[in-house]
């Protein structure tokens, strides 16, 4: 009854691998946050006075996306680890 | 011209990408990570432009983004090892701090937001009162996922501390709080409408045309009372009213439920 985690998510989630969620969904996700950060540093090293507002632009998805890959990275960590 | 209306379009493929969701989520998360680099990089391309900077069609680029990435948080958080429930607080984090980020970045402070704004109109209770039979029905309709050891004190009250937390006032501060008043700016009154549109199209996941409907029915109620009030209160303590029924109370009126 959220309209972040819904029923879709839920099954998505609980009935796949997470090895292809993390190689689809996650990567995607991945993809995503490297083009921004890419961008990013491009900005900022070219500078000028809009650069500041542009970054911050940027950063609105950056920090969530940096948190969502820590996630993804230290699930597949947690899963190579022997039990 | 194109370039002040682009967020209509954007907004349209967040959409669409919604109605994927229950068929395939990985090509929702896949056209929402693709959008949301899209939506931000316009942004900054268009701050080389002195008069784009004042336009809203371009500052309400930032909370155009807040769609997809409520989406491909939500797909790319959650521990499945851990309760659905916990999900919606790893989700919801990262997107708070997305809502504050939009919300500097785009000038709009907490007044305009309506959290600076304490509700003096009648239609404010009233929402809150009406939340909850809505919320009893939603219950109704479409059964709980989540797995609450309704025995436990504790277990409930983190529950209902983490649904009001990670649905209830994440939701409100991006759909009623962010989005509307910035695509007011562009826009006018039809704002709500469209706000109210786009918050329905995000149940559509639930798998339920009928939650979708009641949600995008009741986002035009919460839109509307925002608008009239300036506060919003009225939708922050309505939206954690009617998720606490439908999550606690229609099991127990409903038992089918």
């Amino acid at each position: 009854m959220t309209s972040s985690i819904n029923d879709s998510v839920i099954e998505y989630l609980l009935g796949t691998n997470y090895d292809a969620i993390s190689t689809t969904a996650g990567l995607a996700a991945v993809f995503a946050l490297t083009l921004l950060l890419l961008q990013r540093e491009m900005v900022r090293a070219h500078g000028g006075e809009r650069a500041a507002r542009w970054i911050g632009g940027l950063d609105v998805a950056v920090l969530p996306l940096v948190v969502s890959f820590g996630m993804i990275v230290l699930l597949r960590l947690l899963q190579l680890l022997p039990e | 011209m194109i370039e002040r209306h682009a967020w209509a379009a954007y907004l349209a493929v967040a959409v669409a990408a919604e109605v994927a969701l229950p068929f395939n989520p990985m090509v929702t998360a896949l056209i929402d990570s693709a959008v949301l680099v899209v939506v931000l990089s316009h942004f900054g391309w268009a701050q080389r432009s002195p008069l784009a900077i004042g336009e809203p069609g371009i500052r309400l680029l930032p909370a155009v983004a807040l769609l997809p990435l409520l989406r491909v948080l939500s797909i790319t958080m959650p521990v499945p090892e851990l309760s659905p429930i916990f999900w919606l607080a790893l989700a919801a984090g990262p997107l708070l701090f997305a809502v504050i980020s939009t919300a500097r970045l785009t000038d709009i402070d907490v007044r305009e937001i309506g959290i600076g704004v304490v509700p003096r109109d009648a239609w404010s209770g009233l929402l809150i009162a009406a939340s909850i039979p809505v919320g009893i029905v939603l219950g109704g309709l479409q059964p709980s996922f989540l797995s609450i050891d309704r025995d436990a004190a504790f277990a409930v009250g983190l529950a209902a501390a983490t649904l009001v937390a990670g649905s209830a006032i994440a939701e409100e501060l991006v759909f009623r709080g962010i989005l509307q008043p910035l695509m007011g700016r562009a826009i006018g009154p039809l704002a709500i409408l469209l706000t109210a549109v786009v918050y329905g199209a995000t149940y559509l996941g639930s798998q339920s045309l009928a939650v979708a409907g009641i949600m995008a029915l009741v986002g035009l109620a919460y839109g509307v009372v925002v608008a009239r009030s300036g506060s919003l209160w009225g939708p922050l303590l309505g939206h954690s009213a009617l998720i606490l029924a439908a999550i606690f109370l229609a099991p127990i009126v409903l038992p089918s439920a």
